[in-house]
């Protein structure tokens, strides 16, 4: 215990960024996790009067129809935590997978394959989850596919590049040459070596994630507008702009607070475990 | 509600200025000059009048053509001339003469003639054209359009139809010139916008505006006041109230309405304009699909009936602009509606609702005893995701638990129009004329195309067929009151929640304008003048 | 020369298979324009409706198989044909040549001030590093990755219309036609999307003049004795800009395409926001070309960027 907690100390003192990013994506997590608790009322409860300013009642006031924005906001923290891990897990595991396999199978299977990202990265992103919503269909779980199939190509690029470099590694080739198969290679030595990368990638993509996630509410495809959505409170915020901005104000500082914390703790992450990414804090 | 005792009172207060302007405006002499701006709230994108149907196209070139007959712009319940001078009814009611106004040029120098209206309406009631709005009100009707001489059409009519002038009057009517539809084909670019109406087309930015410019050769003389038109392409509600608190629009007299708070906002920013609330001829309706269960069985129609808070959806989702419970709205059809009070009290739109939210839950419970689950749609468009929400509250009370699934435009259309859904809690349809046979011949009867729910009674089918047919305006009445208290004791599959209003708001500069009782007609401006 | 071989004839192949992703995903999504157009009014009887929507169906040939729509797609863009848009009926080049410069010109913008920003800033930042000015750099560019395009756009419009009594533009004026209210509608866009740019740029100039500064090369010339500024500027600096470049052209070729969003915010008819439009309207013809349009500028940029990043370091080895 006393070795974590010096452990969390010397973090701090080496990344402070880092250190204020994880307090802020802590309180996220307990927010999102204690949202019935927290929440005064329910985030679909039109009971109250619409429009209503910032008071003791409604600390954030109420939205056009009578919702407690408070609510909404502390029920939004859960919505946007479960679709952006969800989606990111899903998105950077897959890609993960893809791009070791495809490194390591190589040939015509691998070009093939790459070509494949190289597609569908070439499409401009929010089209593409557009479309995507709008061939499945409006619900969470159908933001969370959208969400993966955005964040594959780019996982499994960044994932195969760094495969193909661990193959020429003097480990890897006295492996083979010793004998080992090669699905015991990729298992023994190449999926551990990734793992920072993994982490690296997925601490990053949440933050994108909640970002296309807020987009594609405000553009009208993201998932279902009675849910707490921080990025449908922006959208419906944006109407009503003038007689009442505490409608977009307070989602969008949930959003910004949230990116804000995930960049920061995903750079300190990066830093530590990886130097060879480091674009960033250094 | 909350709203500022003293703008609520000024709202008040700019009703009654609007009506004294109105009355001290008569005296004054019209100026000419000047250019009315207003906007559209979307890209019309395609311009054929005949062919479509979004008002967005019927803003763009209603001032470009003229019709054989119109709405009066001076009163807009009441049928004037237009191209047509005069015109006759045979003693059957089934051939109608109309005897055209000679020397009317086409805006490109062209002689108007009898031909130019027999195309415009061969092409529009050709089975093979599609034309849902005038078409759809005349080929139910209209057996032939002949051209007898240079300067007079005569309609044969299947049958002695009361809605006819009313429908021929529509701004979706209008009459194009036969050499331009040989031309070009059909009206959809702006260099076939040739009319023979007050403004000449003059020019369209995609995205940005359209302008029109004043006719010269106009065939009524000393008309239009206006030097010319432009209307702003503006969508999204924030872009155009602040286009209108800038001055930059001096109307607002279109689709959507400004809401409550839009037009407490625009009265506190601007003085020199009068707010009004009118209704738009548009009813708010919930749709059951009686074609599979649960909504199937008519108890549980009706329970859905009797749960509906129509005048809490009014209240809070149209911010009180709307009338409850109301199948035709006294203020579009006058006496053809059933009187507010009698519908009032109908069971489902009686408050307090106690008796029957109960009766509601007992019904449910006969046939689901556990609650019954389902999926409500709804589109994404306008606030219908929020009215949505109080619907679902609502049943909530009754034991039906509802989930909702929202559909972006056009998927939802495509999913109404095939009937796969199971309730849509709120979509609205837009009168096309001023006759209350429209409601029921695009609603309610089994064929009509707004029949989402596919409910089929043939009662109601019968009685509306007579009533298109008769030609005494009392037995119509009666008809259609039969009809009306048929469909409230019914258990129908669409629900008439609300004819729903709005706020609107005029620059006081424009005089002579005054709203038609359609959102699609008198958007001509032909006797629109500013003040100086 | 392998390399650049390489490159080039995998162009083609992604290009297309991007062209066949959008082909294939667009009819998957519910609801075309013969839909749309019947269904949107309901006003006949059911009947005719169903018959109409066959009609529209078969002139615009959507009753054919997906393949062969796409080879008739394919064999008209070759000739640069893009079709007619179902919505606008007119030319989709037409659409394009209005659109384009439009989103050219918010992009070049938005890049120009972007790096006027972003890379006095990275070197301060690189520079006087761990001092009070580089925690502030630092900072501001997390804060400006932080804070969404969409919230950053609505907060602007929200203080302009609020505390300047601004007006998002009723009619967009072009740079031929006014050049000084043409950048007076398009700086606000410009600067928001600048803003958000400019984080990663700062921040990766920052870190590639960290770590060359501390390459060898470096040490060589410093040990030639030249002056401390002349060794940062001209050697570190300029190798140290190749993955700015390389980021920058990724970015290019995604603003060139236009952001929807602050397309859409600041009422900005470029191709963004006609895009989002299209794929509402099923405008396959449209939304086909313009995505075509982007993928292409998308991956020539790329292209373009790689050569050069091949050409300048050549101690730069490629799998």
């Amino acid at each position: 215990m006393r070795g974590a907690l010096s452990g969390l100390g010397r973090f701090a003192a080496r990344q402070p960024l880092g250190a204020v990013g994880a307090v802020l994506v802590l309180i996220l997590i307990a927010t999102a996790m204690l949202a019935p608790r927290l929440a005064p009322h329910g985030p679909k409860e039109a009971a109250f009067a619409p429009y209503l300013p910032p008071s003791a009642e409604f600390p954030l006031g109420t939205d056009q129809i009578g919702r407690d924005v408070l609510s909404r906001v502390i029920w939004g923290a859960r919505l946007s935590l479960y679709v952006g891990l969800a989606s990111v897990v899903f998105g950077v595991t897959l890609g993960w997978l893809w791009g070791v396999v495809s490194a390591y199978v190589g040939g015509v299977a691998d070009t093939a394959s790459q070509r494949v990202v190289d597609a569908l990265m070439a499409l401009p992103p929010i089209i593409l989850a557009l479309s995507l919503m709008a061939a499945l269909g409006q619900s969470v779980n159908n933001v969370i596919l959208a969400l993966t199939i955005l964040l594959t190509p780019t996982a499994s690029r960044t994932l195969r590049s760094l495969a193909l470099s661990i193959r020429e590694s003097p480990y890897v080739e006295a492996a083979r040459a010793v004998g080992c198969p090669t699905w015991r290679v990729i298992a023994l030595h190449v999926l551990p070596n990734t793992f920072a990368t993994y982490i690296v990638l997925v601490t990053v993509n949440v933050s994108y994630a909640i970002v296309v996630e807020a987009s594609l509410s405000f553009l009208g495809l993201g998932a279902p507008p009675d849910e707490p959505s921080w990025g449908a409170m922006l959208t419906a915020g944006t109407q009503a702009m003038e007689p009442a901005p505490w409608m977009f104000m307070f989602p969008g500082l949930a959003i910004s607070l949230t990116v804000f914390g995930l960049n920061l703790l995903g750079d300190a992450v990066r830093d530590l475990t990886d130097p060879h990414l480091r674009g960033g804090l250094g | 509600m909350r709203a500022l005792p003293s703008v609520r009172s000024a709202l008040a207060l700019a009703c009654v200025i609007v009506l004294e302007a109105a009355g001290a405006a008569a005296q004054e002499k019209p100026r000419y000059g000047g250019v009315l701006t207003w906007f559209d709230y979307g890209d019309p994108g395609r311009l054929d009048v005949h062919a479509e149907s979004p008002l967005v196209v019927q803003q763009a070139t209603a001032g470009v053509y003229s019709g054989l007959i119109q709405y009066d712009p001076d009163d807009p319940s009441k049928i004037v001339p237009d191209l047509a001078e005069r015109w006759t009814v045979s003693p059957d009611g089934r051939t109608y003469t109309f005897h055209l106004r000679k020397g009317v040029k086409w805006h490109d120098g062209q002689p108007f003639s009898a031909a130019d209206v027999k195309a415009s309406f061969d092409r529009i009631l050709n089975p093979d054209f599609k034309s849902p709005k005038c078409g759809a009100a005349l080929k139910p009707m209209v057996a032939s359009v002949e051209a007898i001489g240079p300067s007079t059409v005569q309609f044969r009519l299947k049958f002695a139809a009361a809605p006819f002038l009313g429908n021929v009057a529509s701004s979706w009517c209008r009459v194009a010139a036969k050499h331009i539809l040989e031309k070009y084909g059909d009206l959809n670019t702006p260099e076939a916008q040739i009319g023979t109406g007050p403004f000449r087309f003059k020019r369209y930015e995609r995205g940005n505006l359209i302008e029109w410019e004043k006719n010269k050769d106009y065939f009524v003389r000393g008309l239009p006041y206006l030097d010319g038109v432009r209307q702003y392409i503006l969508v999204g509600g924030p872009t155009q109230l602040a286009a209108a608190k800038a001055g930059r629009i001096m109307l607002w007299d279109a689709w959507p309405p400004m809401k409550r708070t839009q037009a407490e906002e625009l009265q506190r920013a601007r003085t020199d304009v009068d707010i009004y609330q009118a209704s738009i001829n548009t009813i708010f309706l919930l749709y059951m699909n009686a074609q599979k269960p649960p909504f199937g069985n008519p108890d549980l129609r009706r329970a859905v009936s009797l749960a509906l808070d129509r005048q809490e959806l009014v209240a809070k989702a149209l911010e009180g602009a709307g009338v409850p419970c109301a199948l035709l709205d006294p203020k579009l059809v006058g006496d053809f509606a059933l009187p507010l009070e009698e519908v009032q009290k109908l069971p489902g739109c009686r408050q307090p609702k106690d008796a029957d939210l109960a009766e509601a839950k007992k019904l449910v419970e006969k046939h689901h005893p556990s609650g019954l689950d389902i999926e409500v749609a709804v589109r994404t468009v306008g606030n219908y995701v929020d009215r949505a929400q109080l619907v679902l509250a609502q049943l909530r009370k009754v034991g039906i638990r509802a989930s909702l699934k929202s559909y972006e435009s056009a998927a939802g259309y495509a999913a109404f129009g095939k009937g796969d859904f199971t309730l849509i809690a709120a979509q609205d349809r837009s009168m096309d004329t001023p006759d209350p046979e429209s409601l029921f011949s695009v609603i309610y009867s089994t064929n009509a195309g707004s029949n989402y729910g596919r409910w089929s009674d043939p009662k109601v089918d019968e009685l509306a067929e007579r009533a298109l047919k008769e030609p005494s305006r009392d037995k119509r009445k009666q008809l259609y009151w039969e009809l009306q208290r048929h469909i409230f004791a019914g258990a129908p599959a669409a629900v008439p929640v609300a004819w729903v209003e709005g706020w609107f708001f005029r620059d006081r500069k424009v005089m002579g304008y005054k709203p038609a009782l359609t959102t699609y007609d008198n958007n001509t401006f032909m006797k629109v003048w500013l003040r100086e | 020369m392998r390399y650049v071989a390489r490159r080039l004839l995998l162009f083609v192949p992604t290009l297309l298979g991007a062209s066949i992703l959008i082909f294939v995903l667009l009819r998957l999504v519910p609801g075309d324009i013969a839909e749309i157009l019947v269904y949107q009014t309901g006003s006949e009887a059911s009947v005719i409706q169903q018959r109409q929507i066959g009609q529209i169906r078969a002139e615009l040939g959507l009753d054919r198989p997906v393949a062969v729509q796409y080879v008739e797609w394919l064999g008209a863009a070759v000739r640069g044909d893009f079709g007619r848009s179902y919505m606008q009926q007119r030319p989709v080049a037409d659409i394009l040549r209005e659109r384009v410069p439009r989103s050219l010109e918010l992009a070049l913008l938005t890049i120009t001030l972007a790096f006027l920003w972003a890379v006095p800033l990275g070197v301060v930042s690189a520079v006087r590093q761990n001092t009070w000015a580089d925690y502030l750099v630092r900072v501001l560019s997390i804060s400006g990755l932080s804070l969404p395009i969409f919230f950053t756009g609505v907060l602007v419009l929200y203080l302009l219309v609020r505390l300047f009594g601004w007006l998002p533009p009723l009619e967009f004026v072009s740079f031929t036609v006014s050049p000084l209210e043409n950048l007076k509608q398009l700086i606000w866009p410009a600067l928001v999307q600048a803003y958000y740019i400019s984080a990663p740029i700062t921040r990766l100039t920052r870190s590639q003049l960290l770590e060359v500064v501390r390459q060898d090369y470096v040490r060589t010339a410093r040990a030639k004795g030249l002056g401390e500024r002349r060794v940062v500027y001209r050697h570190a600096l300029a190798n140290s800009l190749l993955p700015v470049v390389t980021f920058a052209g990724w970015w290019g070729g995604r603003l060139l395409g236009g952001i929807v969003i602050v397309e859409i915010i600041f009422s900005v008819p470029g191709m963004g926001s006609a895009l989002a439009a299209a794929v509402a309207q099923r405008d396959y013809p449209t939304v086909q070309a313009m995505v075509f349009v982007m993928a292409l500028v998308f991956l020539t940029l790329n292209l373009l960027v790689d050569l050069l990043y091949a050409w300048l370091d050549p101690r730069i080895k490629y799998t």
